[in-house]
């Protein structure tokens, strides 16, 4: 890679990192800042011949997100992408932002934070409590038995269009008629 | 002060007085109404085509005549004071205490998603300012097949919960298998859930009930054990069209008298109209369940209007059906113009139509087949108006032409004039004196209407409107009905469910066609082969010619503002004195077009890109076992070609299918975000452009 394109690939890389930040909508620009210059350093460093600094910077920032919510959203039951999913939502529903606006991807997430997140309850639907509902028998009575020997027998759409078809033969005849035979 | 009403002390010679004196009422103006018929045919011998006249005209004028008895019972009763038996006299005033669960379910299905969560937080707000909302739990229950539908929800449900710190109170539930409509959708709410609530609100998207009924709705289905089921009477409104506005005028106006009949002669046989009602949920699981119909395909085999029947099928399992019809605080929008309004009766004639497989079937409640019947007569009645014009032109014609032949003197429908003259005169009574009515009892309270001018005069252009809007309206539901009858599909165009734009002139013509190119030739023929009687089809075919001018001027915003603001067409929910607080919140609120909705396929770009919707998307979603091998290599397939070919190359479900694969979805948000700007399709590449770009405003 020439030294143009380097920088540019850097500068689209270090775009992308806070157009992702700015996105999550957490913490003020100069964290934001703060945290896309040591990720772009950090991906600086292990660069190498065969990466594009995009992918290898916001991989590194995958990376973080992942042990950082490990670390502030301690809950071992869950996968790595679900603890980041429900810890986005949470620092959300918190406003981890305003109450803590440096504290996202910093090295210690404060205990208070750990504890908010922790309390967030995240539920769609209470638990389940089943019933069961099945559709019924109906006796329609006589009309469907009529129904099922009569009009279910009828092939409706060939009958409209012989209805239209005969209506219009009988109007043309009796303009016809009235136009030139009758007296 | 009256002492509460109980209706378990109802008698059944209580009840069979007032069934046989309204029904004995129809029964005599049919009577009479038939006899003046018979009169009119008499002098010359009553003809084949006479007699099919005087059978249209017995089903016809009997609807004319229930619809004028419901009225002038209304009347009396209101007259009178209010009606003794009545649901909503069981309240003895306090309605304290602790509260029974119940769940307010919102089935919805690609709905205005701001409006539908500002409904739910304003009932929530007021339950809050009435007392607190303990014992309530919403339920939003989606069955949206719309990419941005379905996202746009999820993200206004996490709004809304933290908005009113409700996470645990309102509740969000997608269908990932849509199945039977509403009607499935509640049932599945109720085989979920329906056991932990005593009772369920069961509410339209656009419902709004105030917080003070909602409390009262469950009171009073504590106070009567035996009910099943308690109709409130919504009324329309926050229309701004023209359309809405006279017809939450004439909902407002009319429907008074005609509900208090209605409960006169029904009382506890009440019928169900789906929404802003309070069920008994464990009796509806028992009992409520819908029976497939006996049709051939399968796909006619499910109930579409299902209110109705789930109201017959609760009567049948023995308990009551209520109609809180003048408790206020029930409320809902309706159609912005007329032709959305034709789009849902095409849906709800489709619905009636069916019903009539229950009106003949054993166990059903005389009450409850009446409704059925008046439900079927509501569209059918268009057809056989119709044919009734049809074969009256066409026996006059004939008679006409007999007379000039036989150079009998005169014209014979002068013979039986005076018939004819009684006859007019009555049916227009029965159609109009329910109107009259209503109108004296509104001014009452002229002041809540924009005074009694104005109120005089927006029931008169209210009923010039509807009048000649009767005939084309007449031919639409006659389409609906032969078209449902021979099991073919009717296509609607130009659905507009904004209240915000007005149909457009051009498209109001291309929407309306049918009734000016039908009345071009029907015209023509009557010019032709019998121009002495054009003058009797005159109404109808102005009603024809004018449908598209005044579908596109009712249609009209301004129209509506300007007539609000001058407080023609006004109700007492537009007034700042009377309008319930809910109503008012709504109102107000003006979220409803949020610009990062708005572009083509923003459901799928925020659930890849944003991290948020990304996040909330994926946390809502179930983990699923790992999928079969075909499945993973065409949903392989489907993420790679969606970033390089872009969304507009995928079918909407193929994207559906997308966004319910926790898998994909986690791969298309990390592809996106780490991939080069050149190896991405030119629309991601805009979107991405987008993103950035919010970088520099977020500095500035």
């Amino acid at each position: 890679m020439d030294p143009v394109t380097s920088s540019k690939a850097w500068d689209e890389a270090l775009t992308r990192l806070l157009a992702f930040l700015t996105a999550l909508e957490i913490g003020g620009l100069e964290h934001r800042m703060e945290v896309a210059l040591r990720i772009l350093h950090q991906a600086r460093e292990r660069h190498s011949e065969n990466s594009e600094p995009v992918e290898l910077t916001m991989s590194l920032l995958q990376e973080e997100l992942e042990a950082w919510f490990a670390q502030a959203l301690e809950n071992p039951d869950l996968s790595s992408d679900r603890r980041v999913a429900l810890g986005i939502v949470a620092l959300r529903l918190t406003d981890a932002g305003t109450h803590w606006p440096d504290a996202f991807l910093s090295k210690d997430p404060p205990k208070e934070l750990k504890t908010a997140l922790a309390s967030v309850s995240f539920r769609t639907a209470p638990d389940l409590t089943l019933s069961s509902m099945t559709p019924r028998e109906m006796d329609f009575g006589r009309m469907e038995n009529i129904a099922q020997e009569t009009w279910h027998q009828f092939a409706w759409s060939p009958l409209l269009r012989a209805a239209l078809l005969w209506t219009a033969i009988f109007f043309a005849a009796l303009f016809a008629y009235d136009h030139f035979f009758s007296a | 002060m009256n002492p509460p009403f109980l209706p378990e002390k109802l008698t059944a010679d209580f009840v069979a007085f007032r069934r046989a004196s309204f029904f004995g009422a129809i029964l005599a103006t049919t009577g009479i109404g038939t006899w003046l018929m018979w009169r009119v045919f008499l002098p010359e011998g009553v003809s084949g085509l006479e007699w099919t006249q005087l059978i249209l005209f017995v089903l016809l004028f009997q609807q004319i005549a229930t619809g004028f008895w419901l009225a002038i019972f209304g009347f009396v009763t209101i007259l009178l004071g209010g009606d003794r038996a009545k649901i909503t006299r069981t309240l003895d005033g306090d309605i304290a205490g602790p509260r029974p669960p119940t769940a307010i379910v919102l089935p919805i299905y690609n709905e205005e998603v701001g409006r539908v969560f500002q409904g739910v937080e304003s009932m929530w707000r007021g339950l809050q300012e009435d007392g607190g909302a303990e014992g309530f739990d919403f339920f939003i229950l989606s069955d949206s097949n719309r990419p941005e539908s379905w996202l746009r929800e999820e993200d206004a449900w996490v709004k809304v919960c933290k908005k009113l710190d409700a996470f645990g109170r309102i509740f969000y539930r997608k269908r990932r298998t849509p199945r039977n409509g509403k009607s499935g959708n509640v049932a599945d709410f109720c085989r979920r859930w329906g056991a932990r609530y005593r009772y369920m609100i069961v509410l339209d998207a656009d419902s709004i009930v105030t917080g003070r009924l909602l409390k009262r709705m469950v009171a009073m289905m504590e106070k009567n054990p035996r009910t099943g089921l308690i109709q409130t009477a919504p009324q329309l409104a926050l229309g701004r069209t023209l359309f809405r506005r006279m017809q939450q005028f004439a909902a407002r106006v009319y429907a008074p008298l005609f509900a208090a009949g209605s409960n006169y002669w029904h009382l506890f046989g009440a019928n169900y109209w789906g929404h802003n009602a309070i069920i008994r949920t464990q009796t509806f699981i028992d009992h409520c369940d819908l029976p497939d119909l006996p049709e051939r395909e399968v796909k006619r085999r499910h109930i579409l209007s299902h209110d109705t029947v789930e109201a017959a099928l609760m009567r049948k399992a023995g308990y009551d059906v209520w109609f809180a019809y003048d408790e206020e605080g029930s409320y809902e929008e309706g159609p912005p113009n007329l032709s959305d309004s034709l789009a849902r009766d095409r849906r709800w004639c489709q619905g009636n139509l069916q019903h009539f497989w229950f009106l003949f079937a054993p166990g059903i409640d005389f009450a409850n087949r009446f409704h059925i019947w008046m439900g079927l007569m509501a569209y059918v009645s268009s057809l056989l108006w119709l044919l009734f014009l049809v074969v009256g032109a066409i026996d006059l014609t004939i008679k006409h032409r007999f007379s000039l032949l036989s150079a009998l003197p005169g014209d014979l429908v002068s013979q039986s004039g005076e018939a004819v003259q009684v006859l007019l005169i009555a049916t227009f009574s029965l159609l109009f004196l329910p109107k009259i009515l209503s109108m004296l009892t509104t001014l009452r309270q002229r002041k809540d209407y924009g005074g009694a001018v104005k109120l005089i005069l927006s029931t008169l252009t209210e009923t010039l409107t509807w009048t000649l809007l009767a005939p084309a309206i007449m031919l639409y539901y006659t389409q609906f009905v032969i078209m449902n009858l021979a099991g073919l599909q009717i296509r609607w165009g130009g659905q507009n469910r904004s209240d915000d734009k007005g149909i457009g002139f051009i498209e109001s013509f291309q929407i309306f066609w049918l009734p000016p190119a039908l009345g071009i030739l029907a015209g023509g023929a009557l010019a032709y082969w019998a121009p002495q009687q054009i003058w009797l089809l005159t109404p109808i075919l102005a009603g024809w010619f004018l449908v598209p001018l005044l579908a596109w001027i009712t249609s009209q915003p301004s129209l509506g503002d300007w007539t609000r603001l001058n407080r023609f067409f006004f109700i007492p929910e537009e007034s700042a004195t009377r309008q319930p607080k809910e109503l008012k919140w709504v109102e107000e609120s003006n979220t409803l077009d949020t610009p990062e909705w708005s572009y083509p396929f923003a459901g799928i770009a925020r659930a890849v890109i944003d991290p948020l919707t990304h996040a909330v998307h994926l946390a809502l979603l179930r983990q699923r076992g790992s999928a079969r091998h075909e499945t993973e290599a065409y949903l392989k397939e489907l993420r790679e070609h969606l970033l390089i070919h872009g969304p507009e190359t995928l079918q909407s479900q193929e994207i559906f299918a997308l966004l319910w694969d926790v898998k994909s979805l986690r791969w298309l948000h990390r592809e996106f975000w780490r991939r080069q700007t050149r190896d991405l399709h030119p629309w991601w590449q805009q979107r991405l452009h987008e993103t950035t770009a919010k970088v520099g405003a977020s500095e500035s």
